[in-house]
């Protein structure tokens, strides 16, 4: 039992920190107390096939990744599971359903909260069948796959229109694999950052404020992009170690670094010249675009030099950023923070690439 | 071990931990060109000390190549030099062999009539354009020596080359590290599976023992 939870259930929270982070992030860094309880009462007042779509999504998102696990040559070992009686090996694969279903019944506890403030009660019944439908089918869904071993795992053919030449561009790699591998993270990050930089530029136009306000609104959306970040770190020093014996030069792994950076935010670049061209001057603009980047090349420095993990390296970016948004609110010339950012961040990875 | 005047591989006072625990702690040590095979339990430190060779982990100490090449001072100009072929590879799953070759060409400067020798040697040209993770040990293993072999080097690193691969690719690279001495390339191997003389001249043997080389 502890193997399978450390096996499937710790592995799958680990390989979607990333996922979370962004989540949480836009859970509890862009949205308020009130928009939570309307979002809960919209679930319980609407049509119950509402939560139904939200909860497929979630379910769908796991079930992709115990299937792909289980499939891969590293877990052969689990389909032993089989040889446990039936009625054990259920209780096994419950353990392992409700382990990863956790996110979405903690949430249901709160719309259970909501209900209960607003005396909804009827509602709470059906959405709580779908708890235990997405449950059953997870379990079926496992002993299917456990009684149909399948470790021959391939990835999916390349059509014909992609087997193109491919560049040769370590930045690009990194963009495909981010794509292939961690593609939910990404597009979350992109959602929560994009919404992060219109919501600030939208409230800029409502009121005569200086630069710092959207200053402040783009350093949110940098820390909506430090998961992605350290996934191309993990894809660095993790996937693609072998690449560390290559006598590629260290100003060009440096160089490669930064220009994966920024290609990540080409995203962003499209949200601030969409919704800040009106209101603000071209070289705000580039001034608010490299700001961005450089708190992120400042926080893979972290990563590069200090080999963190995740955790620790959030824990350390906690007190800079809260000198750095002081700064910002002392009318610190944001050039300036800018080139103090992106010298701090180069000088580490620098030092941290070998 | 040879004068300091021949001298292909120096290491002094090299040492390596993981956390508070010693892996290695290499006093001095240094080999002239040749083939040596390295020895050593499972868990003695021999891919560690490869793997520090290739430049993949850090460490404290020295590491000089024909006595001109420190891997700290000269890391490039060591790495055009030095290649390592890891026991178990690992590439990323949706590259196909063919971009791995072009890229690992590309870096270390490898001629076209090099690559195109060695795709057919190892047989890679039938699954060129297969992505990695569609390929099997065999397969990847394959590649990564390919990978090993190309460029102009010194010192090639096997880090238990013969596991996975079949009888066929195991004469190639029996025949392929025979030729490349010829043109004084050197090899560190290790195996724990025999290796013939009459397939290859092993110069000296070295065994892990006690965190450092000590001759077998």
């Amino acid at each position: 039992m502890d193997i399978l939870m450390q096996t499937t259930v710790r592995e799958f929270y680990k390989q979607r920190a990333g996922f979370f982070m962004v989540v949480i992030l836009c859970g509890f860094g862009f949205m308020t107390p009130r928009e939570h309880f309307g979002i809960a009462v919209f679930f319980l007042t609407s049509s119950p096939l509402n939560f139904g779509a939200f909860s497929t999504l979630y379910v769908g998102l796991v079930w992709f990744f115990w299937n792909h696990l289980w499939k891969s040559r590293a877990y052969s070992y689990i389909y032993l599971l089989r040889l446990l009686p039936l009625r054990t090996r259920l209780v096994e694969l419950i353990c392992i359903a409700v382990g990863l279903l956790l996110p979405l019944i903690l949430y249901f506890i709160w719309i259970v909260f909501v209900a209960a403030k607003l005396s909804l009660w009827n509602s709470l019944l059906t959405r709580s069948l779908f708890l235990l439908l997405w449950t059953g089918t997870l379990v079926a869904a496992g002993n299917y796959r456990l009684t149909h071993p399948n470790t021959s795992y391939t990835k999916r053919t390349v059509r014909s229109f992609l087997k193109r030449k491919r560049p040769v561009s370590m930045p690009l790699w990194t963009i495909e694999w981010l794509f292939r591998e961690r593609g939910l993270t990404l597009l979350l990050t992109k959602l929560g950052s994009s919404l992060a930089i219109a919501a600030t530029l939208w409230y800029y136009s409502t009121d005569e404020f200086d630069l710092r306000l959207p200053a402040v609104g783009l350093s949110f959306a940098a820390l909506a992009n430090l998961g992605i970040s350290y996934e191309t770190y993990r894809w660095r020093v993790e996937a693609w170690s072998w690449s560390r014996t290559l006598p590629l030069k260290r100003r060009q792994r440096v160089l490669d670094i930064v220009f994966t950076h920024f290609l990540l935010l080409i995203p962003e670049l499209f949200v601030i010249t969409r919704y800040g061209l009106s209101e603000l001057e071209v070289i705000d603009l580039i001034q608010l675009f490299f700001f961005t980047c450089s708190i992120l090349i400042s926080y893979h420095g972290l990563l590069s030099f200090f080999n963190l993990p995740f955790e620790n390296s959030l824990k350390r970016l906690f007190f800079p950023y809260i000198v750095l948004t002081i700064l910002i609110m002392y009318q610190i010339p944001l050039y300036f923070l800018t080139i103090i950012l992106f010298s701090i961040g180069l000088r580490y990875i620098y030092a941290g690439v070998r | 071990m040879s004068s300091a005047s021949t001298r292909l591989l120096h290491l002094q006072e090299l040492e390596k931990r993981y956390g508070s625990h010693p892996v290695l702690s290499i006093p001095e040590w240094s080999i002239s060109e040749g083939i040596y095979w390295i020895h050593g339990e499972n868990g003695a430190g021999k891919t560690t000390l490869f793997r520090i060779l290739a430049g993949q982990l850090p460490y404290s100490g020295k590491i000089v190549l024909d006595d001109r090449y420190d891997q700290k001072r000269d890391p490039i100009a060591f790495r055009y030099r030095v290649s390592m072929g890891e026991a178990e590879p690992v590439f990323p799953d949706f590259l196909t062999p063919y971009d791995l070759i072009r890229f690992t060409a590309k870096v270390r400067q490898a001629p076209s009539h090099q690559v195109k020798y060695l795709t057919e040697r190892f047989g890679v040209v039938n699954y060129l354009h297969q992505p990695i993770g569609a390929c099997s040990s065999g397969m990847v293993k394959k590649l990564s020596l390919l990978l090993t072999f190309l460029g102009n080097l010194r010192l090639i690193i096997l880090d238990e080359p013969m596991i996975t691969i079949d009888a066929d690719a195991r004469s190639t690279l029996y025949e392929l590290i025979n030729a490349y001495r010829k043109q004084s390339v050197s090899f560190l191997i290790s195996s724990h599976q025999a290796i013939e003389k009459k397939e290859l001249f092993i110069t000296q043997s070295f065994r892990l023992l006690n965190k450092t080389l000590v001759v077998r």
